[in-house]
């Protein structure tokens, strides 16, 4: 077998070989485009350079001799006598600066005297002037302050007394390595990105275009075979881009062509450049089972790339996190896909290289690429993706066809709410507020049920069913348990692994804090509380759970919910808030509790929490707790009276239409 | 006579644009025998094309069975293309590969090696009279040699059962003929041919029997002159027009 | 030539790519979509990465040389710790590099005392961390230093007040419009050039490889239309899509950067004002109309070599690269706008965005940009029709580039 998935992979070499464009786009372009950019770059920003350092800026000076006399050794500066209207000549470009002292430097009261440099930040000259006259006007500083001090008898220089002697134990390759750090890996993701896509568009949707792939798979071999040899070429040849690509940056940083000038960055180590490559392995292997399985469902290279792009643009992202050094290759991170090992040829290049963690990065990245070409070779035996025919129109009205429909409207709502919401709320905050949860997101909400219902009495779908009052007291006190436990243990638990940045949470509430507690109280608690609802655990929860199991509709129609907050940071919390939420629904068959619950849940953080009211402590936790409890039991018992313990839910009508 | 090919009901669905089912094939069977030309006619959209690509293993079928060289495709896809050539309008050629090449690697891929490669490729480029453009890339061919390449690559193996979908859609006269006189040699060999058309003047030259497909289910099956003897008319075209009914 | 052909085939070509899907992705949902999307998930990484740099403690070790003010300010300072100093240390950067190993501390600070001090700060520049504790050091040292100075002034029976013998305060002439067109100028001119590529790119390669690919260029070829008809309306098509994609970037960058200023808090609304006067705006439009003019018809000729979508990438590919430059050289270079850079066709449209944005508008050579956009657009324009009556693309071989000049 081990021969015939040989001759296969020597057929698809020889023909991308054969394919003079192809290898010149995607080999030989990437690595001529670095050494052009960037000595392009290089050069341009020297040149600039060069021109601020021959400028002659035209300032003029006013008021205390001593500032004049400070400035007067100043080079490449005109002294000027002060126009008419100085402030008009420097915003017209005659005049750079004007430094305007008072008229002696003699302290009057408490106030010290101000010497003012007037100059225009939008023209390039005026800014450099500036930033000489900064300097030049601290050095007169101390200078007079030395010559008072000398005057009232004192011996040499204050600026002196201490002396701080900073020794850099930096190596020329770690430096090097550390600047090397901040672009490499990230452009190392790209490329293999770039790579990748090049050779898996042409080795299935080409095939597919020029009808070739249905006279390979007429072949008496099973059709894994087929799919192995073609991701064995994209994956070698994406190593091989990758290995490539990463010479010509070296060679780059070596030559001076990349990276700060003050840098020597002559000594990029070997050692890191190696584990580089040797890193290069797996996670070609994730990038070419992505691309390969991507291209082999479209049906032309056209559709192949419209495809890729998107992807590529997105899964280049995490590559960013290695952009500093402040996020560690530690247990968790080195599981992550692409971070990891954008994280591990970070710190390689800094020569810091921790043996299990990197063991850990190349199991992991073996393991993703593992899933991913499963995932790809599923793809590639199927056989509409051989044939390039679609078997079932993408949103049929079948189980599979709405479930598209439901997922593609859920993303829908989501980035247009995003989008439209963060607009009406750039405009005015507090009205963007209101408009985005009650005008935008119902329109989406009914344009979704629109899009992808299948029928269906419309109080249903929402559950739109009066509650027992139990079940509404139950969703009260389970909103009252669950913030102690979210905010002072999920949230911190995921402090520990993914800390937020400081003052994350508190421009917000400053911006909304002008507007009054009752305005206040709509706007956080109340609209939400409705609006939200009647989306997500309404449309999107009903629409999920028509064409799915109960538990994956709870779970996607949180997610999506948990996506709308926008941030990384609040994803785990508000996914946990949806579970909960969208269990309610299903237990009570009722949406009213779970508003109630969202309303009394957002108004006590805003009240109790977000003041600062309430501390962790066992007294807390326990009433949280036992609170929380009691709403679980509170639900369950009206879930029980009301028939329905299982929560599993089939309106009459839509049993059929589930997969079996 | 050995039977080389046997459709049992076979049946395939596919899910139209309002998820309601498509038939495209609905409970065909047949059966066809070495040294036979049996030949599959119907309008376009008839169903040909899907059945011969289930006999193939390219589509699994919704319903049904098919042995194919007495192997089933269902249970045993791999032994099935093992034994069959198949040729279409839509199997291509690798444009960037010469038409050796090509020969080869569709050897290679059916498990040949060595000499036996080798002489098998030769007798190929001689059969078919390529041995001259055996170095020139596929994309450079003009379509007679491209379709005799495709031909080649289709029996390198030397398969005893050969499916042709259409194989002379889209041929000039000579490629054409070629393609007919290469069905009449592997008759003459004692394959057996399993060959799909709508060109009738194709199945009275060639096709020992016959089935008239429609809609998914085959209407009638015979030789011609049986289906002359039961419809009453002369010409295949009025045959064909008798047993499908008047389609417009 | 009748203008009523062209406006038809112009008609066929948009109501054809409109009902395309894949062209409607690439110009009109990555625009809207995917480049906020892109945006925000970059901001995503920048917030988890000051998260984690929140939690990054440096170590410092010092000595017991060190003032106890000194000590105290670095006790206090937030993301510092203090660890106990070696306790023999040789004063080496191997001895450092050697303790450092052992601790996994990040800087030591040594003190001599004298009648003028030397503190010693030893460090890693290669380490973000390390680096922090060395600013730390010297802004805890800089304080140590002005409580000196001040002692030293009483002393002399100066007042504390000498200490600052004036104040120096910049003040910006700049309103909150200019310093928002100050950063249009930074960001749009290369965004500018890129969007203008990305939309003909797209439209040309669909309007004639894809034609070509679909079989359908004959189809329109027989009809009784000019060739210079046909070619004209496919031209005002790709001029169309690429504009239609420049305004989609346009608003969906307006809309983000919005977005991203109020979130970095709102006194930033005060001192940065997005917004461009009335005649900036509508030399930036025209002009870029120009340039989409000169675009589409160098994209157009250089498509029509190609056969296949794959071929046309190939020779797109490299053009669509090489067009950023000028955004690029544009973006990182102070040179003013003057006739040296109005004669280059590209360069020019990147540096009169720039300029004309950050507030400059000097007419000459913003006249001499646009005419000499104008006379390549029609030289390119003259190519591209004589390639277009050209036999051999027709029956779709492909032609090189040469070749097509030499014609």
């Amino acid at each position: 077998m081990s021969a015939r998935i040989g001759s296969f992979v020597r057929k698809e070499i020889r023909e991308i070989v054969r394919d003079r464009r192809a290898i010149i786009l995607s080999f030989v372009m990437p690595i001529l485009v670095y050494p052009v950019m960037f000595s392009l770059m290089s050069s341009t920003e020297r040149k600039s350079e060069e021109k601020v350092q021959q400028e002659v800026h035209r300032v003029a000076v006013t008021g205390a001799p001593e500032v004049r006399d400070a400035l007067a050794d100043l080079e490449r500066v005109e002294f000027v006598s002060l126009p008419a209207d100085p402030k008009k000549a420097i915003a017209d470009g005659d005049l750079e600066a004007w430094v305007e002292a008072p008229d002696t430097l003699v302290r009057e009261g408490d106030e010290a005297p101000v010497v003012r440099i007037w100059h225009h930040v939008s023209h390039d000259k005026s800014r450099n002037a500036e930033e000489r006259l900064q300097e030049a006007l601290a050095r007169a500083a101390e200078r007079v302050k030395d010559a008072r001090y000398q005057a009232a008898g004192g011996h040499g220089s204050l600026g002196d007394l201490v002396t701080l002697v900073t020794v850099d134990v930096a190596t020329k390759e770690e430096t090097a390595g550390a600047e090397a750090g901040r672009l490499v890996p990230y452009l190392l993701v790209m490329t293999l990105f770039i790579g990748a896509a090049a050779v898996s568009t042409d080795i299935v949707a080409g095939e597919k275009e020029r009808g070739t792939l249905e006279t390979l798979y007429l072949v008496p071999v099973p059709r894994e075979v087929i799919a192995r040899a073609k991701f064995f070429v994209v994956w070698g040849a994406t190593i091989i881009t990758g290995t490539l690509n990463l010479a010509s940056m070296a060679w780059c940083y070596r030559s001076g062509l990349m990276g700060d000038a003050s840098v020597d960055v002559s000594a990029l180590s070997p050692a890191g450049l190696g584990l580089a490559v040797l890193l290069i392995v797996p996670l070609a292997a994730v990038v070419a089972g992505i691309m390969l399985g991507l291209s082999a469902l479209a049906r032309n290279v056209k559709e192949a790339q419209l495809q890729l792009m998107p992807v590529m643009l997105l899964a280049i992202i995490p590559g960013m996190l290695a952009s500093g050094q402040a996020v560690k290759l530690s247990p968790v991170t080195a599981l992550w896909p692409i971070a990891n090992v954008a994280l591990a040829v970070r710190d390689g290049l800094l020569g810091q290289m921790s043996l299990p963690l990197l063991g850990l990065v190349f199991v992991a990245s073996v393991g993703w690429g593992f899933l991913v070409t499963r995932w790809t070779a599923g793809i590639l035996s199927r056989e509409d993706t051989i044939l390039g025919f679609s078997p079932e129109p993408l949103f049929a009205h079948t189980t599979g066809g709405r479930r598209r429909a439901t997922m593609l409207a859920l993303a829908a709502t989501v980035l247009a709410f995003f989008y439209v919401g963060g607009l009406l709320q750039t405009w005015k905050l507090l009205l963007g507020l209101g408009l985005s949860l009650w005008v935008v997101l119902p329109l989406l909400g009914a344009a979704s049920l629109r899009f992808a219902g299948s029928g269906g009495r419309l109080a249903d779908v929402l559950s739109l069913r009066a509650p027992r009052p139990l079940a509404l007291l139950g969703a009260v006190l389970l909103a009252l348990g669950v913030g102690v436990p979210l905010f002072f243990g999920v949230m911190k638990l995921q402090g520990t692994f993914l800390p937020m940045p400081e003052n994350f949470m508190g421009d917000f509430g400053g911006e909304l804090g002008d507007a009054g507690k009752p305005l206040m109280l709509f706007l956080i608690a109340i609209s939400p509380g409705i609006c939200e609802e009647l989306v997500f655990r309404g449309v999107f929860l009903g629409l999920l759970r028509r064409v799915g199991t109960v538990r994956s509709a709870v779970l996607i129609s949180s997610a999506g919910f948990a996506l709308i907050h926008l941030s990384v940071f609040r994803f785990a919390p508000t996914f946990l808030l949806g579970l909960v939420m969208a269990g309610i629904v299903v237990r009570t068959r009722s949406i009213f509790p779970s508003m109630l619950f969202h309303a009394v849940y957002n108004a006590s953080v805003m009240l109790v929490i977000g003041e600062g009211l309430l501390e962790p402590s066992p007294l807390t936790w326990g009433g949280s707790v036992a609170v929380f409890l009691a709403g679980v039991l509170l639900v369950r018992s009206a879930a029980a009276r009301s028939g329905e313990g299982g929560g599993r839910f089939s309106p009459t009508g839509e049993e059929s239409r589930r997969a079996p | 006579m050995t039977e080389r090919i046997r459709v049992q009901d076979l049946a395939k669905t596919f899910l139209g644009a309002k998820g309601e089912e498509i038939r495209a094939v609905n409970g065909v069977s047949f059966a066809c025998r070495e040294g036979e030309v049996f030949g599959l006619l119907g309008l376009n959209g008839a169903g040909k094309t899907t059945t011969l690509r289930m006999l193939s293993t390219v589509l699994t079928p919704t319903a049904g069975t098919a042995l194919v060289n007495g192997h089933d495709i269902a249970s045993d896809p791999q032994a099935v293309r093992e034994s069959i050539g198949f040729l279409s309008g839509t199997t291509g050629l690798y444009p960037r590969l010469t038409a050796e090449e090509t020969l080869r690697f569709f050897g290679e891929f059916h498990g040949l090696e060595g000499d036996r490669l080798n002489s098998a490729v030769e007798r190929v480029l001689e059969t078919f009279g390529i041995a001259k453009y055996r170095t020139q890339r596929c994309e450079k061919l003009s379509t007679g040699m491209k379709q005799k390449v495709n031909i080649g690559r289709a029996v390198v193996h030397d398969p005893p059962v050969l499916i042709l979908d259409e194989p002379t859609s889209g041929l000039d006269v000579l490629a054409a003929a070629t393609t007919l006189e290469f069905v009449e040699s592997c008759r003459a060999e004692g394959k057996c041919v399993l060959f799909s058309t709508h060109i009738m003047s194709e199945v009275e030259r060639l096709c020992d029997r016959v089935a008239i497909i429609h809609e998914g289910s085959v209407r009638a099956s015979g030789t011609m002159a049986e289906l002359r003897e039961r419809t009453g008319q002369k010409y295949p075209e009025e045959v064909f027009r008798a047993v499908v009914g008047n389609v417009e | 030539m009748r203008l009523s052909a062209v406006r038809r085939v112009a008609q066929k070509e948009i109501l054809e790519s409109v009902r395309d899907r894949n062209f409607l992705v690439n110009v009109v949902f990555l625009p809207i979509f995917l480049f906020p999307l892109m945006g925000f998930g970059v901001m995503q990484v920048m917030q988890i990465q000051s998260g984690a740099s929140s939690r990054d403690i440096a170590e410092l070790a010092i000595d017991r040389g060190t003032p106890a003010a000194v000590e105290d300010s670095l006790r206090a300072a937030e993301q510092l710790r203090l660890v106990p100093p070696p306790s023999s240390f040789d004063g080496t950067p191997d001895g450092f590099r050697a303790w450092r190993e052992a601790e996994g501390a990040d800087a030591l600070l040594t003190w001599t005392t004298g009648e003028r001090d030397t503190a010693r700060l030893w460090f890693d520049g290669s380490r973000e961390r390390s680096e922090r504790a060395r600013d730390d050091v010297a802004a805890a040292v800089d304080e140590w230093r002005l409580d000196r100075e001040k002692s030293e002034l009483v002393a002399v029976g100066l007042s504390e007040s000498d200490l600052e013998p004036f104040t120096i305060e910049s003040e910006d002439l700049a309103s909150a419009r200019q310093r928002g067109q100050e950063i249009l100028a930074a960001v749009l001119p290369l965004f500018l050039m890129m969007m203008l590529a990305t939309g003909s790119y797209y439209a040309a390669l669909d309007t004639v490889v894809g034609e070509r690919e679909r079989g359908t260029w004959e189809t329109i070829l027989v009809s009784p239309l000019a060739r210079a008809e046909i070619l004209v309306g496919k031209y005002v098509f790709v001029v169309a899509s690429s504009l239609t994609s420049l305004v989609l970037n346009l608003l969906s960058m307006a809309i983000f950067l919005s977005f991203v200023l109020r979130m970095l808090g709102d006194d930033l609304g005060e001192k940065i004002q997005l917004t461009l006067p009335w005649s900036a705006g509508l030399i930036v439009v025209g002009v870029a109309l120009v340039a989409a003019l000169f675009y589409a018809a160098v994209v157009m000729l250089l498509a029509s070599t190609a056969r296949t979508h794959r071929e046309g990438q190939a020779v797109l590919g490299p053009v669509y690269l090489l067009s950023m430059l000028p955004g690029i050289v544009t973006a990182m270079s102070q040179d003013p706008f003057t006739m040296k850079q109005a004669v280059v066709p590209l360069l020019n449209v990147a540096t009169l965005f720039k300029s004309v944005l950050g507030g400059e508008m000097p007419l000459g050579p913003i006249l001499v940009t646009i005419a000499v956009l104008v006379a390549a657009t029609l030289i390119v324009l003259r190519l591209a029709s004589r390639a277009a009556a050209r036999d051999d693309l027709f029956v779709g071989r492909q032609i090189s580039l040469k070749e097509l000049l030499k014609s």
